[in-house]
Formats: C-alpha cells, structure tokens, sequence
C-alpha cells in the first residue's frame, strides 16, 4: 500500500480502532516506510508526554483541590437554598423581557430570523459573510462525516481511498469544515460543481 | 457495576443520607476537576467550575433520571459551565485593555529560545491545548485524558460521532505541531 492510502489510517491505527485486515497492511508498511513510521511516532511521543504531565500535574496541583471540604461547601449550599427562589424569579422576568423584545423586534422593524432549514450555499458559499452558520448546518456536515466511512472512501475514484484527501484535497472544503470544527475562519467559496462533484464521488445523496 | 453503585447512592442520598453524596463527590471530582482544568486552562477557574458542578449535582441529584450513566451527565455540566466560563472571558478581555498589554507581551516573547527555557512542560502543553478552540478542546480532553469512547463524548457535546473523530484527529495534529520541540 501507498503512503497515500496508509496515511488516512495512521491515526486509526494509533487509536487502535482499525480493522485486523487494515493492521497487517499498515504494519507492514511501516516496517518500509520511514516517513509514516516517524509520523506514528510523532502520535505516540505526544501522547506518552501528555500523560506523563498528567500523573505529574495531578501529584503536583491535586493537593489545592484537595483543599475543598464538603463542609464547607455545606455553608455555601445554605446560602444557595435560601437565594435560588430569587434567581429563579430573575431568571424568569429576564426571559420575559427577552421574548417581549425578540417579539416587537421581528414584528416592528421587519428584519426576519433566518431560517433554520440547512441550505448547501449557506455554509460554502460567504456572501458578505453575516449569514448565520446555525446549529443544523453543523449538524447536518457532521452527518456528511458519519456518511464517511472508510469503505466509501476507498471505493471512491475521486477521493483515491484517502481519508486524509477528504480533509486536504480542496483547501476550500477544509474551511468550510474547520468553521464547523469551530475555528473563526473566512469561508473560501466552492463552486456547486465542485461540491456537487465531490458528495456524488462519496455516493452521499443528501446532506438534510 | 459502577453504574449500578452510583444509582444505589443516588437513591440513598434521595432519602436523605448526606453520606451517599459525599461518596458520589469523592468519586468524580477528581474527573470534574481535571476536565475543567484542561478546558479552561488554570486552577483557579477550575476550581470555581468544580464548585459549581457539584452544587448542582446537590440541588439536581434528585430530578437526574438515571437515562445516562451519572459521570455523563456530570461531564456534560462540567463542559457547559467551563465553555460558558469560556465565553464569558472571551467578553470580558473583548472590552479589557489588558487583552492590549497581553497581546503585544505575547509577540516580544515569541522566541523559541525564551519558550524553553521559561516554562514548565506542564505550562507548555496547557498553553498548546489553549490553542485549540473550543470544541477541540472539549473533544481532546474528553477523548485523550477521560479516554471516552465517541458515542460518549457525542452524548456529552451533542456532536456526531464522525465530527467527534475530525475534532480529535485536527485537534490532535495542532498538539503535535505546537508541541513538536518538546516531544
């Protein structure tokens, strides 16, 4: 097997969640293939340092916690009783005053709350950028993830098998995915071919 | 069996027995409190968070319908409360002159070199995971430090397994690449 095709299973196979067939192949490799060794190694260092920190960290700081007794949280949980009605009452009277602005506001200025149908231009296709990336359309690209799987990638022609490809082989998707992924990021278009062309290749029929 | 355990203490504390609870706290909060550390990236908040949490394990312990495991739901308000102690700072350095001091201390100090020799690894690595945003975050700690399986984690966050696995593996290479001179 090719770099290509190994790499999308490198993390896999870290996390010791690929099949026995795909292990043999990578297993052997990595015995040929220094750059691909090196990268396992890379995940396996990280990881032996971060929870070598974390005993170190827990011994070290653990103490300071150790410091909250239930006792006198017990006070704290007195003082908490007592106010909780009158949190409660405010609570209430700031989502009163909340609907009854959200009310006069979409009625009397005319300005519409977007929809929430998921629509494919609304999450690739920035305008001015101020549509609302809402919580469907995050739903519905995590759904195109789970659509993923590596059976469909490796029977894809487009995508060549490489689960890696999915996230690198446009520079325009992986914004849109990193947007979702939640970093503050500025949508580069894809044209509707493009997406249209990449979700026929992953045999996806629909993202809603 | 501990799922089995936590439920009976649950019931014993419903009927009053102080006690149940008290084992219920000794139980998680070690969890709860490195989940918020690794989430907020001090002690201090984490502390704050961990209060918070089992305050309201005490006033919700009794409405918790036994639906999940108990160390779910706890996660589950551990990350909500440090994701919205999160944004509340976000806001609060937004509006702060100190955000303009700290912004211009970052860039004379970004020397490799001072980096080394300054911190501890523990500082480092907090600094790195502090880079991640915050669904990053949230996975990485969860998926790497409290080892949950994604099915879990996408119970916690609200998240689809397949972006889970994105979060993680994204996540997981900014790891390598910030914290590539130490490893």
């Amino acid at each position: 097997m090719s770099c290509e095709k190994i790499k999308p299973l490198l993390f896999d196979y870290f996390e010791k969640n690929i099949s026995e067939g795909r292990v043999r192949n990578l297993k052997s490799h990595l015995e040929t293939c220094r750059f691909c060794a090196e990268e396992l190694t890379e995940f396996e260092n990280l990881s032996q340092l971060l929870k070598k920190e974390t005993s170190e960290l827990i011994n070290k700081h653990f103490f300071y916690f150790e410091n909250l007794r239930l006792n006198n949280s017990n006070k704290l949980f007195e003082v908490r009783k007592q106010m909780a009605p009158i949190f409660r009452f405010a609570a209430g009277l700031a989502l009163v005053f909340y609907l009854a602005a959200l009310f006069l506001f979409t009625n009397f200025t005319g300005w519409n709350i977007p929809s929430n149908e998921f629509q494919t231009s609304q999450l690739i296709y920035p305008n001015s950028g101020s549509e609302l990336i809402n919580d469907n359309s995050y739903e519905n690209i995590g759904k195109l993830y789970d659509q993923i799987s590596d059976e469909t990638i490796m029977q894809s022609d487009y995508l060549n098998g490489e689960y890696e490809m999915l996230m690198q082989m446009n520079s325009k998707l992986i914004p849109s995915v990193e947007n979702y992924l939640g970093r503050d990021y500025n949508l580069i278009g894809l044209s509707e071919s493009d997406f249209d062309q990449i979700l026929k290749s992953l045999n996806y029929k629909e993202i809603i | 069996m501990q799922n089995r355990d936590d439920f009976i203490l649950i019931d014993e504390f419903i009927e009053g027995d102080a006690k149940a609870f008290g084992v219920l706290v000794e139980r998680y909060k070690r969890k709860i409190y490195m989940t918020a550390y690794r989430i907020l990236g001090n002690h201090e908040d984490a502390d704050d968070i961990t209060q918070e949490v089992i305050l309201k394990m005490y006033s919700s312990l009794s409405t918790f319908r036994k639906e999940s495991s108990i160390f779910t739901w706890l996660y589950k308000i551990t990350t909500n409360l440090s994701l919205n102690e999160l944004k509340r700072k976000k806001i609060k350095n937004f509006f702060s002159l100190d955000a303009v001091t700290d912004y211009f201390a970052d860039e004379k100090t970004s020397s490799p070199e001072s980096k080394l020799g300054e911190k501890e690894l523990s500082s480092k690595i907090q600094d790195a995971i502090n880079k991640l945003p915050e669904k990053q975050r949230v996975v990485f700690t969860l998926r790497f430090y409290e080892e949950l399986p994604y099915e879990e984690i996408s119970k916690i966050v609200g998240t689809s397994v397949g972006a889970l696995k994105a979060n993680y593996f994204h996540a997981f290479n900014k790891m390598v690449k910030e914290l590539k001179n130490v490893v």
